[in-house]
């Protein structure tokens, strides 16, 4: 029984990650339809400014994770602003190729100011793992789990019970309209990247432990978020979350119990038979247009 | 008659023509001499043209970068020494980006366009294997290879692989598993790749024909590419294993390493490929495994001591002060020894032919490498090996030779 714990622990802490990083995507899709395919690339880089921050300039840990949360505060703004706002009256399909086209960029730039290699980061807590009845739990997988709740819950209570929040349920419902009611949606967009790319950036320093800071760092975590997403459905901000953790506990639960050689074919075989049973994603809503 | 006579001379003429247009390997021929001398093409009488194809951008040029450094810096050292038989070699240098397509379209460049004598230490399995049939159409000699791939010992007399390939690697791995660890109890950690399941097979093959199949206990398939090693490391600890094989590339292994860490199995042996023999793997496992680090060891083909590092060293100072040397920039090191090796031993035999039968006969232990030796058909390139432990002092962890050199027999 302990192995079993033991993997639903593992599965929640890395599917806690792949819920953050699909938190950004579906904020970003929910106020402007658009899904950022350069998630991965931004929250790669500014892990790269945190490790900089870390390792270079000998800031201490603490420090280093704020000085990259406002520079990622800062690259979100700028990324939307100079990329995205100019392509406003674009097609939905231009603007994706846009933040294609960001992957290429950010990507060379990293290359170019980081340098190619791999580099360890360490984890955010590093207290000793504790011993649970023959489950190994470590303080930092309960703060990964821990801090996405807290941010999940947050963004719930942002969207539902705030101003800003209807201002960016108003926006995604209807552009136009929303701006006739006085709101400011270039604000509402602009505010969507900003933390979009704050989450990803909080979810690329807590992986780097395990993948390293390295120009790759995110591939692996931005295609489960984005499956994350799709599972859980873009509608709603705790569908992302769940998907995400699914997704953690089901690649253990089938590894373990099944075949680790065709865990990756089952788990998505799995996921895309979900999908065309509920195509809109476990908690996607379907909207019917009334006649 | 007349008209016979005609017709004679024009197909003497044409077969003539033809001869003397038809192959690049004979198009220029020196006839002052008593013997006639076929030159393949890319040699002239000051020079030799050859190319090497290699990741130089992006991210995986981390691996390209010193590694075409080290080949470039040997030949840079033998030209300063006037070259090989009075000959300068010239290295023309193709960026694939470690992509398969790319590798092939830059192949056909160095063949076609660049007409180069030979291809030296094109790297990268993926494209090394994508363009292999046309180095085998072609006949073109290809020496060294970036690359364990298994098919290169078998694609023809043209390619003459260095690296020990990863079937090999696995099959020796048994024999110091049974050798030297004396492991009872021995679980393969594999990456699900083809280079993991050379190495699992090699492994299995090796224990096989030891007769000790019994030892293996667990064969666990691992994604290099995976965020969660929990499930792998579990399958392994249940097994009570003292000696675990992990065949996988650096990232992967440097996961499982770091799982192993965090799960509390330190205090178990492990063994892993000669790919993860450089200080840049370390630099990245050892931090978050500092415990279970310790208990790694890892194959090796090279023979580095201070002394037969010097010549690399002082050549990369000069030439290359910036780039890293590492195991990569030893590697292409290799490249450049073994290529200039068998130039030397063809003389002046620079026809395709001439050069592929000079290195049949190739014995070359004056290098880096324990030893490199070719026959008629006989392509395997590297076969002794051996291990060494990661040690560590004063925060520095380094790799210590810890067992001679071995073959698989």
């Amino acid at each position: 029984m302990a192995i079993f714990f033991q993997n639903i622990m593992a599965g929640l802490e890395t599917g806690s990650l792949y819920a953050l990083a699909a938190l950004g995507l579906v904020l970003i899709f929910r106020t402007s339809d658009v899904i950022n395919f350069a998630q991965g690339e931004m929250a790669m880089f500014s892990t790269f400014v945190a490790f900089t921050l870390f390792d270079g300039l000998g800031l201490s840990y603490p420090l280093a994770v704020i000085g990259a949360l406002i520079f990622a505060l800062l690259f979100g703004f700028i990324v939307e602003r100079i990329f995205i706002r100019p392509a406003s009256d674009a097609s939905l399909v231009s603007k994706m190729i846009i933040t294609l086209g960001l992957i290429m960029i950010i990507g060379g730039l990293a290359s170019a100011i980081f340098g190619i290699d791999s580099y360890y980061f360490r984890q955010a807590i590093s207290a000793d793992s504790i011993d649970a009845a023959g489950v190994v739990v470590q303080p930092n997988a309960l703060f990964i789990i821990a801090i996405t709740l807290v941010i999940m819950a947050g963004l719930f209570y942002m969207i539902n019970k705030t101003k800003v929040g209807i201002a960016i349920r108003a926006t995604a419902q209807n552009e136009k309209t929303a701006r006739l009611m006085g709101i400011p949606v270039f604000k509402v967009y602009s505010m969507s990247w900003i933390i979009a790319t704050i989450l990803g950036a909080i979810a690329g320093i807590l992986m780097a432990p395990t993948t390293n800071v390295s120009t790759t760092m995110m591939a692996e975590v931005h295609l489960k978020s984005f499956i994350a997403a799709v599972l859980g459905g873009f509608g709603s901000f705790h569908g992302p979350v769940i998907g995400g953790l699914i997704i953690g506990i089901l690649d253990n639960l089938v590894g373990m119990y099944i075949s680790l050689t065709w865990k990756t074919v089952i788990v998505y075989g799995l996921l895309i038979v979900t999908l065309i049973v509920k195509p809109t994603g476990i908690f996607g809503k379907t909207h019917r247009k009334k006649v | 008659m007349f008209k016979r006579l005609i017709s004679l001379m024009l197909i003497l003429v044409l077969s003539i023509s033809m001869v003397a247009c038809g192959d690049g390997e004979s198009e220029d021929t020196s006839s002052e001499g008593s013997t006639e001398v076929e030159l393949a093409q890319g040699i002239t009488e000051d020079s030799i043209k050859i190319g090497t194809v290699a990741v130089q951008s992006g991210a995986l040029s981390f691996i390209g970068a010193p590694y075409v450094a080290g080949m470039e810096s040997y030949f840079k050292t033998i030209n300063e020494d006037g070259g090989v038989n009075g000959r300068k070699i010239e290295l023309i240098k193709k960026d694939d980006e470690f992509k398969p397509d790319k590798s092939v379209q830059a192949v056909e460049s160095l063949i076609f366009d660049e007409e180069v004598f030979a291809i030296v230490g094109h790297l990268g399995t993926p494209g090394v294997v994508a363009s292999q049939e046309i180095v085998k159409e072609e006949g073109i000699p290809s020496v060294y290879f970036g690359s364990g791939a298994v098919s290169l010992t078998k694609a023809g007399e043209n390619f003459f692989p260095v690296q020990p390939n990863y079937l090999y690697e696995g099959k020796l791995m048994s024999k110091f598993a049974v050798e030297e660890f004396d492991a009872k109890n021995i679980v393969i950690m594999y990456q699900n790749d083809d280079v993991g399941n050379d190495g699992l097979d090699g492994f299995k093959d090796g224990l096989k024909e030891l007769g000790e199949d019994s030892r293996l206990k667990a064969e666990v398939a691992f994604g290099g590419a995976d965020t969660d090693f929990t499930v792998p490391i579990q399958k392994a600890k249940e097994q009570e294993p003292d000696l675990i094989i992990l065949y996988g590339l650096s990232t992967g292994t440097a996961g499982i390493l770091k799982g192993m860490e965090n799960l509390g199995m330190t205090d178990v042996d492990t063994l892993t490929t000669y790919s993860n023999a450089d200080a840049s793997f370390l630099a990245v496992a050892a931090p978050g495994a500092p415990n279970a680090i310790n208990n790694l060891h890892v194959m090796g083909w090279l023979e580095v001591t201070e002394e037969s590092l010097q010549p690399l060293n002082d050549a990369m100072a000069k030439h290359f002060p910036d780039t890293p040397i590492n195991a990569y920039t030893m590697a292409g090191w290799v490249a450049g020894e073994t290529f200039v090796a068998g130039l030397e031993k063809a003389g002046d035999k620079l026809s395709w032919d001439g050069y592929i039968e000079a290195m049949n006969g190739l014995n070359y232990t004056d290098g880096l490498a324990a030893e490199i030796s070719y026959s008629e058909g006989v392509r395997e390139g590297v076969t002794q090996m051996s291990v060494s432990k990661v040690s560590e002092s004063d925060g520095t962890y380094i790799f210590e030779q810890m067992t001679d050199f071995m073959e698989f027999k």
